[in-house]
C-alpha cells in the first residue's frame, strides 16, 4: 500500500502520456489526484508515528538487481527526516498543482505540463523515502530528467531550450562526482569485499566503524565525502554550479515553484541531512561544506539585489536560503539546515506563486515595468507580504525561528560564519524590499487592466501563507528528532534575535527609502555602486567563463580530436588500404567480369593470408 | 534433430527462396514476404525467451543436422544465456529495419534478398554452436554488406562498401586463424564448442599458445566492435549504408564482435585473457573518451549516431575486460540495449533525411513542434544513450560501473567522462534538431510517422528499453545463467580477491 506514494503519480505519468493526453481537464486531475494519494498516506504515516514512535523507522523494499554480489534494492524508508520532507513535498506539491490548473489553462501543452508535474512527484518522492544510495541516484537522475522538461516546456523558445539543456548537463557534471562517490563508498563499506552494501543503514554502522578501526583513512572519508558532495552542489545549486538556476526560470512559473525553489533543489541539502553520518566523521568535511554554504549564501544575495527580473531574484534568494542550509549542516546542524528547509519550502513557494499571479496579470517579469498593483491586487499583495516578511525572518513568521536557528548555530561557531549569515540577511531583506516596493508600491508604471487572480489561484496562496507564518510554532525540530531540552532559546538567543530583526528592519527600510517612494524606470543602485553592480547584474562573470570553456577549450578540443582520427584511422590506417585494394580491384575486374569474381579473388587472397598465418602459428 | 532454434534459419531460408521465384514486378508480394518472415522470426525469439528453461545452464532448442563426419561439421545451433538476448535484439532489429526499407525503389528485390540473408546471417552467428558455422555465417554478413551499402547506399557508397568489406574480411581473417588453432592445438579436434569448452576447461592450452590465440580473436573481433583504431569502417559505412543496413551493422553486426570474444576469448582461453584484460581496459578507456570527444565534434547526424555507437561499444569491452561475471552480464546488458537504441537513433535520421532532405544538424531545428510522436522517441532514444535511468542503457552501465570500479577503481572516471560527453552531444542533438523556433522553409512538415502500424517499430523498441531498464533482473539473471555454464569467472577473481563475486 504505501508503495502507491511512488507508484501513484507515476501511474499518473503513464496515463497522462499513454491514453489520456486528448481530454485535458481529466489529465489535471488525474495529475492532482495521484498525489493527493500519497500526500494522504504520508499524513497517516506521519499520525502513527506520532502515536507510536517506537515502530519507526519502518523499512520496505523489494530487489532490484541482485546478480553475483551486486545487491541493489527499491526501497522506502520512514523515519522522521523522510517523512516530514514528505509531507512538504506532497502537500506544498499538491498546491501548486492546484495552482497550475488555473495558471496553465491556456496553454496548448496543458496535458504534457501535467504528465511531467505527476513525473517529477514520483521521482521527488522516490529520493526522500529512499533507504539506499542507488536508489537516490536513480531519482536523482529522474528528478533532473522531469526538471529538464519542465524548463524546456516551451521548447520552441530558444531561451528555454537552452536553459533547460544547461540545467541537466551541469547537474550532470555534479552527479559525476555523486556516482564516484558512490561507488567509493560502496568500496569502504566493506574493503574486503565480503558484504559490500549501499545502504544508508548499512552504511550508518559499518563506516564508522571501519574508521573507528582505522581500516579506512580520514582521508578516505574526505574525498568520499568531497564527492558526494558534488552531486548535492549540483542539485542545490550551490558555487560553482549554481549557473543553471537562474536560467531555469525559463519555465513555466508553477515550475520555478515547485521545483527550483520548494522541492528538487532542497534535495541537495536532504541528502546530505540523511549521509550525514559521513560528513561528521570529518571535521574538514564539514568545514568545507560550511564554506560552500556561506560563500553561496552571500554571493548568490549580492546577485539577487541587482536583478531586474522578478523570477531572477526569487531565484537567487533560492540559491542563497540553500546556502544556508548548507551551512547549517557544514556547521554539524542537521536539524536547523533542514528546519529551514521546510519553512522554506512554505515562504519561497508562496512567493514563487504570488509572482505568477503577478506576472499572470501584468504580462511581465520586469521589476521595472509593475508598480501599484497593491490596489488591484489586495490578497496577492497581503500574501507576497506574508512571504517577503518570512523570507527576511522577521518575527513570528517560520521563517524567523530557522534563520534564528542558523544563526545562533553561526554565532557559536566563529565571527566570520556569524557576519556571513548577518549579511546575507541584510541583503535579503534589502532585495526582497526593493522587489516588493517596485511591484506593489509607488505608481503604476504600465498602465493596463489588471485584476486580482481567479480563487483557484488565491487558494494555495492562501494555504501557503498559513503555514508561513505559523510553522514556526509546531515544534519541527522536535518533529525532527531533537529533543526538546536542546532548544537553543536563552538569553543568548534573544540578543541574537534582537540584533537580526534590526539589521532586517534596516534592510526593509533602506529599500524603501530608495525603491517605494519615487517612479524609478532605472535601478538607482547602479548609479551608487558602480562597477560592482555590473558585477553582481552579470553574477560575477562565472557564465562567461564556463562558456569560454565551452567554445574555446572543450570544442576545439574535440575538434582536434576528430582531425586527428581522420588522419590516423581513416587517412593512414584504411584510405590507403582502401585505396590500394580499390584500385587492384578495378584492375581485376578488367581480368574478370562482375562481382562475384572480385569477392573470389578477395577470399583467395584472404585464404593465402591465412595459411601464411597458420604455418607461423604452427611453427613458433 | 530439429527444435526451434532451427526456424531462425529455416524461416529466412525459406522467405529467400519464395522471394527469389517472385518476379521482381511484384514489390507489394516481395515486401510482404519480407514483413511475415521478419514478424515470425520475432514471434519465435520472443517465444524462445519465454521458454528458455532457467534452471537449466546448457543449450536448449538444439537443433543438429549433420553434414560431415570428419572434420565434423555440423549444423548445430542452440540457445543459451548468452545468445537468446542477442536473438530478440536481432529480431526486434531487424523488424524495425524493415520499416525504413520502404523508401527503397530502385530494385527492391535484390535489396530484399539481401537484407533477409544478413538477418539470417546474424541469427546464425549467435545461434551456431559448431565452429565452422559460426565462421561461415560471419563470413556471410561480412560479404552480403558489400553489395547492400554499394548498390543501396548514398555519398560515397562504393567507396564506403570496398572499406568495410575489407575491414570485415580482415576481421574474419584474424577470427578464422583463432578458429582453426582452437580446432587444431587441443589434445582431442572438435568443432563442437560445448565439448571445446569442456576440454579447455579441464585441459588448457598452454599459456603461450592462448596468448597467441587471444591476440587473433582480440584484432578479428576488435575491428568488429569497431574499437578505435579499426574503428574506420563505422561511421563510414553507417553513413553510407542504406538505413535498414546502418541499422543491423550498429545495432546487431558490432556486438558479435563482442560476441565472439566472450564466447572463445573469454570462455576458451581464460588465462590469457587474465592477462590481456587490465591492458584492454586502459585501450578501451582511451577509446571511451577520445571517440567520444570525436562525437562532439561532428555535425551530421548519422556520423554523430555512429561516433557515439562507436565509443559506447566501448562500455561493452570495458565490462568484458573486468573479466568477471558481474562485468560480462553488465557488457551484455549494454549490447542488447545500445543495440535497440541505436537501431532507432537511425531510423529517425532517416526519417529526418526523407522528410527534410539534409542530417546536417545546423540546418534543421524545432521540428517537435510538427513532429511531436517522432521528437519524443528521438528524445527518448537519446535519453537511454545518455544513461538516463528507466532505460535499459543505464541498468547496464551501473553494473558495468560497479564492475570497472571492482577490478580497476579509479579507471571509472574514464566511463564516467564517456558518460557525460555522451550526454552533452546528445542533449545537444536534441536541442539544434527537435527543439527551438523552427525554420521558416521548415514550418509546414508533417509527422512523418502518422498511422498506429508505422507506431509499431518504435513502440516496439522503446518498449523493450523500458521494460530492461525497469527490470533489468530479467536479462541479468539470463547472463548470470549463461555465465555459470562456462565458469570463466575464477581467473578474474583471481585479479583481485572479490569473494563475493563467485
Amino acid at each position: 500500500m504505501t508503495s502507491l506514494i511512488i507508484l501513484s503519480p507515476l501511474i499518473g505519468f503513464a496515463l497522462i502520456s499513454l491514453f489520456l493526453f486528448r481530454w485535458k481537464k481529466l489529465c489535471g486531475w488525474i495529475s492532482v489526484g495521484s498525489l493527493l494519494i500519497p500526500f494522504v498516506l504520508i499524513v497517516q504515516l506521519f499520525m502513527q508515528m506520532q502515536s507510536n514512535p517506537s515502530s519507526f523507522p519502518q523499512v520496505i523494499s523489494v530487489p532490484w538487481i541482485s546478480i553475483m554480489g551486486l545487491h541493489f534494492e527499491l526501497g522506502l524508508l520512514f523515519d522522521q527526516l523522510s517523512i516530514l520532507m514528505g509531507l512538504l513535498v506532497s502537500g506544498v506539491g499538491s498546491l501548486i498543482f492546484i495552482f497550475s490548473m488555473g495558471y496553465m489553462e491556456e496553454d496548448k501543452g496543458y496535458s504534457r505540463f501535467f504528465a511531467y508535474l505527476a513525473l517529477f512527484a514520483s521521482a521527488m518522492l522516490g529520493i526522500v523515502f529512499s533507504n539506499n544510495f542507488v536508489q537516490t541516484f536513480i531519482f536523482w537522475e529522474l528528478v533532473g530528467l522531469a526538471s529538464y522538461l519542465l524548463i524546456g516546456f516551451w521548447f520552441s523558445k530558444d531561451s528555454a531550450a537552452d536553459a533547460s539543456k544547461k540545467a541537466f548537463l551541469v547537474n550532470r557534471v555534479g552527479d559525476f562526482g555523486f556516482i564516484l562517490g558512490i561507488l567509493f563508498l560502496w568500496f569502504l563499506s566493506d574493503p574486503t569485499g565480503v558484504s559490500r552494501t549501499v545502504d544508508f543503514a548499512g552504511l550508518a554502522q559499518s563506516i564508522p566503524t571501519q574508521v573507528q578501526l582505522g581500516v579506512i583513512s580520514s582521508g578516505a572519508i574526505l574525498l568520499a565525502g568531497l564527492l558526494i558532495l558534488c552531486g548535492v552542489i549540483g542539485k542545490s545549486a550551490q558555487l560553482p554550479l549554481h549557473v543553471w538556476l537562474p536560467d531555469a526560470m525559463e519555465g513555466p512559473t508553477p515550475v520555478s515553484a515547485l521545483i527550483h525553489a520548494a522541492t528538487m533543489v532542497a534535495a541537495g541539502v536532504y541528502l546530505l541531512a540523511r549521509t550525514f553520518f559521513i560528513f561528521t566523521i570529518s571535521e574538514e568535511l564539514l568545514t568545507i561544506v560550511a564554506i560552500i554554504g556561506g560563500l553561496s549564501a552571500i554571493t548568490a544575495a549580492t546577485m539577487a539585489v541587482c536583478q531586474s527580473d522578478i523570477k531572477r531574484v526569487l531565484a537567487f534568494s533560492t540559491m542563497s536560503q540553500l546556502g544556508f542550509m548548507v551551512l547549517a549542516m557544514g556547521l554539524a546542524g542537521p536539524v536547523s539546515g533542514m528546519y529551514h528547509l521546510l519553512t522554506h519550502g512554505f515562504f519561497k513557494a508562496l512567493l514563487f506563486l504570488g509572482s505568477g499571479c503577478i506576472i499572470h496579470a501584468v504580462h511581465t517579469q520586469n521589476l521595472f515595468e509593475m508598480g501599484g498593483l497593491s490596489k488591484k491586487m489586495p490578497i496577492t499583495t497581503l500574501t507576497f507580504l506574508i512571504g517577503t516578511l518570512a523570507l527576511c525572518g522577521l518575527f513570528p513568521t517560520s521563517g524567523f525561528f530557522s534563520k534564528e536557528e542558523i544563526l545562533t548555530l553561526a554565532h557559536g561557531h566563529s565571527m566570520l560564519a556569524f557576519i556571513v549569515v548577518l549579511g546575507t540577511t541584510f541583503l535579503t531583506s534589502f532585495y526582497m524590499g526593493r522587489v516588493f516596493s517596485l511591484t506593489f508600491l509607488g505608481p503604476q508604471r504600465k498602465p493596463s487592466d489588471i485584476h486580482e487572480s481567479p480563487f483557484i489561484l488565491l487558494f494555495p496562496l492562501i494555504v501557503l501563507s498559513f503555514f508561513s507564518i505559523f510553522a514556526g510554532f509546531f515544534g519541527i525540530p522536535e518533529l525532527l528528532g531533537r529533543a526538546a531540552h536542546e532548544s537553543h532559546h536563552g538569553t543568548e538567543g534573544n540578543f541574537l534575535a534582537l540584533i537580526s530583526t534590526g539589521v532586517i528592519l534596516f534592510g526593509l527600510i533602506s529599500s524603501y527609502l530608495i525603491y517605494g517612494r519615487k517612479t524609478q524606470s532605472q535601478d538607482p543602485l547602479s548609479k551608487g555602486l558602480g562597477p560592482l553592480y555590473t558585477l553582481f547584474e552579470r553574477k560575477y562573470f562565472i557564465d562567461e567563463i564556463y562558456n569560454f570553456y565551452v567554445s574555446k577549450i572543450q570544442q576545439p578540443f574535440a575538434r582536434l580530436c576528430d582531425i586527428t582520427n581522420e588522419w590516423i584511422a581513416i587517412k593512414a590506417l584504411s584510405h590507403w588500404t582502401g585505396i590500394v585494394v580499390y584500385q587492384v580491384g578495378n584492375v581485376s575486374r578488367k581480368l574478370l567480369t562482375g562481382n562475384v569474381q572480385t569477392y573470389a579473388l578477395i577470399l583467395a587472397v584472404q585464404i593465402v593470408v591465412i595459411f601464411t598465418l597458420v604455418v607461423i602459428l604452427f611453427k613458433l | 534433430m530439429i527444435d526451434l532454434s532451427f526456424y531462425f534459419i529455416a524461416i529466412p531460408m525459406a522467405s529467400l527462396a519464395l522471394m527469389a521465384l517472385v518476379p521482381s514486378s511484384q514489390l507489394k508480394l516481395i515486401k510482404t514476404i519480407a514483413w511475415i518472415s521478419s514478424s515470425a522470426c520475432l514471434a519465435l525469439a520472443l517465444f524462445v525467451l519465454l521458454k528458455l528453461d532457467r534452471t537449466n545452464t546448457s543449450f536448449q532448442f538444439i537443433s543438429q543436422l549433420s553434414w560431415i563426419q570428419t572434420p565434423e561439421i555440423n549444423l548445430h545451433l542452440g540457445v543459451d544465456g548468452i545468445n537468446v538476448w542477442l536473438i530478440v535484439l536481432t529480431s526486434l532489429v531487424s523488424f524495425a529495419g524493415l520499416y525504413a526499407c520502404s523508401s527503397i525503389q530502385k530494385d527492391a528485390k535484390g535489396f530484399y534478398l539481401l537484407y533477409l540473408l544478413l538477418t539470417l546471417g546474424a541469427y546464425g552467428t549467435f545461434l551456431s554452436v559448431n565452429l565452422f558455422f559460426f565462421f561461415l555465417f560471419l563470413e556471410i554478413e561480412a560479404l552480403v554488406s558489400y553489395p547492400l551499402i554499394s548498390n543501396w547506399g548514398r555519398g560515397e557508397k562504393k567507396f564506403a562498401a570496398m572499406q568495410f568489406t575489407l575491414y570485415a574480411i580482415l576481421a574474419s581473417a584474424f577470427v578464422l586463424v583463432g578458429l582453426l588453432g582452437l580446432y587444431f592445438l587441443p589434445a582431442i579436434q572438435t568443432m563442437d564448442m560445448v565439448q571445446l569448452g569442456a576440454h579447455l576447461q579441464a585441459n588448457p592450452l598452454s599459456l603461450a599458445l592462448q596468448h597467441k590465440l587471444f591476440a587473433f580473436f582480440l584484432i578479428g573481433f576488435g575491428i568488429l566492435s569497431a574499437v578505435w583504431p579499426f574503428h574506420a569502417w563505422g561511421p563510414i559505412g553507417y553513413s553510407s549504408a542504406p538505413t535498414a543496413g546502418s541499422m543491423l551493422l550498429a545495432g546487431v553486426l558490432k556486438k558479435v564482435g563482442a560476441y565472439g570474444l566472450i564466447r572463445f576469448g573469454l570462455l576458451m582461453l581464460p588465462d590469457a585473457a587474465a592477462l590481456w584484460m587490465p591492458w584492454l581496459a586502459l585501450w578501451i578507456m582511451m577509446n571511451l573518451v577520445y571517440v567520444g570527444f570525436i562525437a562532439l565534434a561532428q555535425k551530421e547526424l548519422r556520423n554523430l549516431i555512429g561516433y557515439s555507437s562507436s565509443s559506447h561499444m566501448g562500455f561493452v569491452i570495458i565490462g568484458l575486460a573486468c573479466f568477471t561475471s558481474l562485468g560480462t552480464a553488465g557488457a551484455m546488458l549494454v549490447m542488447f540495449s545500445h543495440g535497440l537504441l541505436v537501431a532507432l537513433l537511425f531510423l529517425i535520421a532517416e526519417l529526418v533525411e526523407r522528410k527534410m532532405g539534409t542530417t546536417q544538424i545546423d540546418a534543421l531545428g524545432g521540428l517537435a513542434i510538427n513532429w511531436p510522436f517522432t521528437a519524443t522517441c528521438f528524445s527518448l532514444a537519446a535519453l537511454a544513450a545518455s544513461s538516463v535511468p528507466g532505460f535499459a542503457n543505464f541498468a547496464g552501465e551501473l553494473v558495468i560501473l560497479f564492475a570497472v570500479w571492482n577490478q580497476y577503481q579509479w579507471l571509472t572516471i574514464g566511463v564516467l567522462i564517456c558518460v557525460l560527453l555522451t550526454a552533452i552531444y546528445m542533449f545537444r542533438a536534441i536541442r539544434n534538431i527537435f527543439f527551438g523556433p523552427i525554420k521558416e522553409s521548415h514550418q509546414n512538415t508533417e509527422e512523418p510517422v502518422k498511422s498506429l502500424f508505422c507506431k509499431v517499430p518504435f513502440l516496439l523498441l522503446i518498449g523493450f528499453l523500458l521494460l530492461i531498464g525497469f527490470c533489468p533482473t530479467l536479462a541479468l539473471k539470463d547472463f548470470e545463467n549463461g555465465l555459470t555454464q562456462l565458469k570463466i569467472i575464477e581467473k578474474g577473481e583471481e585479479l583481485k580477491t572479490n569473494s563475493e563475486l563467485i
